[in-house]
């Protein structure tokens, strides 16, 4: 693999079309708007040069939580939940065990498949955030209901594996997306020990774990060691080190590169350029200079580039500037350095 | 016998016909004055509909148009701004950072009763006429601990935040009032600096968390009701209030109790301290359910009297 691959993160804004209509049709119908919504956006990566497509920006998929859970046994639905000011989701309540019905991710990695040759990358969300996310009215306590959606989604992927390597000889690219993951820094454990159980036994893939909304990576970084990552893809464009008294940003986010390189020296890192809460489309230099600035700390093998986060956030146009600027800072980065 | 009253205090879940309809003045596609409209009709025809037929004795606004427990005083209070999001709960739950950027002091063009005007930002309290109706406001403690101080100290936090606070309940005409302390109580935490705003009022004060005898060191005031999330802390609530309360609905999980098992569980707690007049309510307000789950929650003790 080359150096400093670009990479999608995950979700991307749907277009109106499918977006207004996701919650009221179903079957067929739904499935040919989501193709067509998939087709549009793969294309639109393409004018960006972006290399790696993830799963083409999760048009099948409504919301990262509700995309699991809704196609599990044991889990029921009584309506919207506030996260933060107006913004709802479908918080599900897990009433009985916990069971696969199907595979909710292999219909739209198939489809990926049939429609580029790029690398992809599958999100999957993890045990810790989907227990997190969850009302626990069945299981004792949040171990035991964390552990019980790691041994799904463990299954979840040996299903995804088996059928990409049923045409391709790489490793399938999972990642795990935790963005719940360090907000309890007292229960890391549970958080270390589901993800492992998530990916135990699989082979023929690689894993990398995203999160973001971490108030401090050292919280995560601390456990890298524990942890069977390949690599950790993370928001940087956003955040510095926090101080946890005042929520003052005291250093440059990309200076703290070097607390990841140090916690660990052979894991890849996903590097953030762009902050996906601002339409502010940053330039290909400071783009660049992000990059570099994490290079003084880390080897370039071990470098990608991607956006802090999914960029649904943000409108379709904005969203394909940022990648396209993206793309073109980490050009400028390469010439320089040759490669 | 043990008398038992019910409480409903705090944010109440948003139906999802005024969650969209909310969406849809944010990105200005509704009018300001359909929306307050709908605010008002579903709060007088759902919630004070509900704490009527379910007798439910003491109560506080459903708060419909509050996003979270510090925005609307963070909005109306100057030397204050909102700052970024941050965690709330073991549940995927944000508030705005409150940031202290100087002297706190409730703004001078604050209107805290109807209308609400158009930014949103404004408790809006209205006492319906009838039960005991009280206003809400996030304890000055829990602001303290929750807020960026901006370099500023923890006392002058609260000695502002309480000025603000005499500040809004003289403009609400209220001496009714229920403090939510979003906190347990730390080794370090000392009540009495409530006592200012306890002394001459009708005061519940819910707890959330731990609250130990050392929390009363040199307070001197009585509260009407200290409610307590568990029965390990039940004898001081007992002991420094006329009426202690337990929060027994919980308001994290969907699934519900039998009426006939919460009021067992209620007169249980309540005669094993030889009390003879208990609240009972949730251990938290029920923003954090769905709003057919908080319904069903609210009338859990009403209906075997």
């Amino acid at each position: 693999m080359k150096d400093l691959i670009t990479q999608e993160i995950g979700s991307f804004r749907k277009p109106e079309y499918l977006s207004n209509v996701f919650r009221k049709l179903s079957g067929e119908e739904l499935h040919q708007l989501k193709r067509k919504a998939l087709k549009e956006t793969l294309d639109l990566f393409d004018r960006t040069g972006l290399e790696n497509i993830g799963v083409g920006g999760e048009m099948y998929r409504w919301e990262m939580y509700e995309h699991l859970a809704a196609g599990l046994k044991g889990i029921e639905f009584y309506g919207m939940v506030r996260s933060f000011d107006n913004r709802y989701f479908r918080k599900g309540s897990v009433v009985s065990e916990l069971k696969k019905t199907g595979n909710v991710h292999i219909e739209e990695m198939g489809d990926v498949m049939g429609l580029t040759r790029k690398a992809i990358k599958v999100p999957i969300t993890g045990p810790y955030t989907m227990m997190e996310w969850s009302f626990n009215d069945y299981y004792q306590n949040r171990e035991k209901l964390a552990m019980k959606y790691a041994e799904i989604i463990n299954q979840e992927i040996r299903e995804l594996r088996d059928f990409w390597h049923s045409r391709n000889d790489l490793d399938l690219e999972i990642q795990i997306d935790e963005p719940a993951l360090t907000t309890h820094p007292a229960e890391m454990d549970i958080g270390v020990e589901s993800l492992n159980a998530s990916m135990e036994g699989i082979k023929g893939c690689e894993f990398s774990l995203h999160v973001c909304y971490s108030t401090d990576y050292r919280i995560l970084y601390r456990r890298i060691p524990d942890l069977n990552f390949h690599g950790y893809n993370l928001e940087f464009a956003n955040r510095g080190i926090v101080d946890p008294v005042t929520g003052k940003q005291e250093i440059s986010a990309y200076e703290t590169v070097k607390d990841f390189a140090d916690a660990s020296t052979d894991r890849f890192l996903g590097l953030g350029v762009n902050d996906v809460h601002i339409d502010y489309v940053e330039t290909p230099e400071q783009v660049a200079d992000r990059i570099e600035t994490a290079l003084d700390h880390i080897d370039a093998k071990r470098l990608r580039i991607n956006p802090d986060c999914g960029l649904r956030t943000r409108s379709r146009e904005i969203g394909e500037k940022k990648l396209a600027s993206m793309v073109k800072g980490r050009d400028i980065v390469r010439k320089r350095l040759g490669v | 016998m043990t008398i038992i009253e019910k409480l409903a205090y705090g944010l109440y879940p948003r139906s999802e016909k005024l969650r969209v309809r909310i969406g849809r003045w944010e990105r200005k596609r509704d009018t300001f004055d359909g929306l307050l409209e709908e605010i008002s009709r579903e709060k007088r025809e759902h919630y004070i509909s509900n704490i009527e037929g379910n007798r439910i004795e003491h109560f506080t606004d459903p708060l419909s148009n509050w996003n979270d427990i510090f925005r609307p005083i963070v909005l109306a209070t100057d030397g204050m701004s909102l700052g970024p999001l941050r965690r709330y709960r073991e549940t995927n739950t944000f508030y705005r950072l409150p940031e202290i950027r100087g002297k706190i002091s409730l703004r001078d063009d604050v209107a805290l009763d109807l209308p609400l005007d158009e930014t949103m930002e404004f408790p809006m309290y209205q006492d319906p006429g009838f039960g005991e109706f009280y206003a809400f406001l996030p304890s000055p403690i829990s602001f303290a601990r929750m807020c960026d101080h901006g370099g500023n100290d923890t006392s002058g936090i609260i000695s502002g935040l309480l000025h603000v606070y005499d500040a809004i309940l003289e403009k609400l005409g209220t001496d009714k009032l229920l403090l939510y302390e979003a906190t347990g109580y730390l080794g370090e935490d000392r009540l009495s600096v409530l006592e200012d705003l306890v002394q001459g009022r009708t005061v519940i004060l819910v707890s959330t968390g731990a609250i130990s005898e050392a929390a009363f060191k040199g307070f001197r005031q009585e509260f009407h009701s200290i409610v307590v999330p568990d029965a390990r802390y039940f004898s001081t609530a007992a002991a420094h209030s006329r009426v202690p309360g337990i929060g027994l609905s919980d308001a994290f999980s969907t699934g519900l109790v039998s009426e006939k098992k919460a009021r067992e569980r209620a007169t249980g707690v309540a005669e094993k301290h030889g009390v003879v007049k208990c609240i009972v309510t949730h251990n938290d307000y029920l923003d954090f359910l769905p709003r057919g789950i908080a319904d069903q929650k609210l009338s859990a003790y009403s209906r075997e009297r």
